[in-house]
């Protein structure tokens, strides 16, 4: 079941998604999957207190209930439109390249980890 | 020099800028090659079903080639982690497979939705001021492109002449009875401005359609309107200088070549433009600089006299005024020049600076409507050879009134404004108590080239 199907949600919807996106990405470059994943965890204690602090209204904080995959690719690549994320392919140990996100600095990263965005 | 120097530095600056802007993004809508670009081939393991799956999404895309190419591995790779963790779960391999595909959602809204997400607002503004940024890149390049390319075409033309001539055929002769080289140079001209259009078009939506994150083809008809109307006003309008009926008719075909360059084979990559060709290019671009330089300078000395000639023909003007109402001490001194206010030739004859005001007064109470006259005259080649007014005709080319300013009298002609002015000759002359016009002085003599749009050249007079 996605969140997409109900009828009326799917502009608030995705902009809960990118915030939840922005909140797992804490400086640590991480797949779709991967974030997915990250986003479907229960928070911690410590992450728990400070998200629901940072929160207003309807939005939900990081593993507040489970990561709705149908949103988490238009909210990462429009993240990325909008120039809050970079992204690259990276090689993983095995050799596989996988697209990675990360939060997009004001300095650039050294060259050899995010070249293309 | 300082100026060139800097002229250089600037225009190669943007023209590398530009060119560096297109490479870009000519690999993302053609996906080629980068070093950090998805990868080509999805996984061994990819089957038929989430193919099916991703050509669906990817209907719905519209992206660049490199982007489609991007969104497809990510959402396999994805897809394969999914199942895998489901497989792992225990689900057998077709139920995690439907499950996997499911909670992506339909494929036709993950489709629409990534389109959106691509193609936000930040970057349809980049791909405007990219787009424009790259067209004045390309037209650079066009211009230089189409310089090179009439110069091939003429040389072509030349060498083909001979042997054409030799069987019997005949070229048409475009230059016929222009004797100032407007004609070549117009249409050198004109043929470079419309390649310089159809180039920067070109470079515009495919740099905009990148940049945007959209198909070329879907913001053709943006800068097919833009392209057409800008460069269309400014071939028609705006760019002045020589013109002739072929760079004419050029010039006005520039805003449909701007408008089918949008168009025509757009998916198609541009040419590679390497660095051997920015340095051809900008040398071309300084060379010209230079040759326009010197052109000018020669150009400027257009204006002159033959001094005495026995027979000027200036009776078919009107007879010279009879001494009894033109004192001898009344002479006059010629004098002309460039106005540069209105780019006309200016027209000055002094009187005696030693008459005083009473004594120029005397002389015009017999004089009237005192005017300058501007005749078709005999081309001034050399001297000793036939020059003067030119006797075919029977009226004169302009005709200005002569305005006394302190002891001078003055005009300003816009021969250049004709299209057949060619060689003329300036004469003042003026009514006297008889009712019947005189000449006053025998004036001077030069040529015009014409020099306006071409609007200006199909609304000139004769």
């Amino acid at each position: 079941m996605s969140r997409t199907d109900e009828p009326g949600k799917p502009v608030k919807a995705l902009a809960g998604e990118r915030r939840r996106v922005l909140e797992v990405l804490r400086g640590e470059a991480l797949t779709g999957p991967a974030i997915l994943r990250r986003m479907s965890e229960p928070p911690t204690a410590a992450e728990g207190d400070s998200a629901g602090g940072a929160q207003s209204g309807d939005s939900e904080p990081g593993g507040a209930e489970p990561a709705d995959a149908s949103l988490l690719y238009p909210a990462l690549h429009s993240l990325e439109a909008d120039w809050r994320l970079e992204a690259a392919w990276l090689p993983e140990a095995g050799g596989v390249r996988r697209r990675t996100y990360r939060k997009r600095r004001l300095v650039p990263h050294l060259p050899g980890g995010y070249g293309r965005s | 020099m300082t100026a060139l120097l800097g002229y250089v530095v600037v225009l190669g600056g943007l023209l590398v800028a530009a060119v560096w802007l297109v490479r870009r993004s000519e690999r993302r809508l053609g996906a080629g090659p980068d070093a950090h670009a998805a990868p080509t081939q999805l996984g061994t393991d990819v089957t038929a079903e989430i193919t099916a799956y991703l050509d669906r999404m990817t209907g719905e895309l519209a992206l660049p080639a490199a982007d489609v190419a991007e969104v497809r591995a990510e959402l396999a790779d994805h897809l394969q982690d999914s199942i895998a963790s489901l497989e792992a779960e225990g689900l057998d391999r077709d139920r995690a497979i439907r499950e996997a595909l499911g909670r992506l959602g339909p494929a036709a809204d993950l489709g629409r939705q990534l389109r959106m997400a691509h193609q936000s607002t930040k970057r349809l503004l980049a791909g405007v001021g990219g787009g424009v940024f790259a067209g004045g890149g390309g037209f650079v390049l066009g211009y230089l492109g189409g310089i090179m390319l009439a110069l091939f075409a003429a040389l072509a033309l030349a060498l083909a002449t001979p042997p054409l001539a030799a069987v019997g055929l005949r070229l048409p002769d475009i230059t016929s009875g222009d004797h100032s080289g407007n004609a070549i140079n117009s249409i050198f001209l004109a043929v470079a401005t419309a390649i310089a259009a159809g180039a920067a078009t070109r470079y515009a939506v495919r740099t905009s359609a990148s940049l945007s994150r959209r198909t070329p083809r879907s913001v053709a008809a943006f800068w097919a309107v833009g392209g057409g109307l800008g460069f269309g006003w400014w071939a028609i309008f705006g760019m002045r200088g020589a013109q002739s009926w072929p760079s004419v008719a050029i010039e006005l075909c520039v805003p449909v070549v701007a408008a089918v360059a949008a168009f025509a084979r757009i998916e198609r990559s541009m040419p590679h433009v390497g660095r051997w060709a920015l340095v051809v290019g900008l040398v071309a671009v300084v060379g010209s600089g230079l040759v326009f330089a010197v052109a000018g300078s020669v150009s400027s000395s257009v204006i002159n006299t033959i001094g005495q000639q026995p027979d000027l023909h200036l009776d078919s003007v009107a007879p010279a005024a009879p001494t009894a109402w033109l004192p001898e001490d009344a002479n006059f001194g010629g004098g002309w020049g460039s106005d540069w206010s209105s780019g006309g030739t200016q027209v000055s004859l002094e009187l005696d600076p030693n008459l005083g005001a009473p004594a120029i007064a005397a002389i015009l109470a017999n004089w009237r409507d005192v005017r300058f006259e501007a005749w078709h005259a005999l081309p001034i080649v050399m001297p000793g050879l036939p020059a003067g007014i030119d006797t075919r005709y029977s009226s004169p080319i302009e005709v200005q009134s002569a305005s006394l300013s302190d002891t001078s009298f003055e005009a300003v002609f816009h021969l250049e404004r004709f299209r057949n002015s060619g060689s003329w000759w300036i004469v003042l002359t003026a009514v006297g108590p008889d009712g019947h016009r005189y000449r006053l002085e025998s004036g001077m003599g030069g040529d015009a080239r014409f020099n306006g749009s071409a609007w200006d050249w199909l609304t000139a007079p004769q």
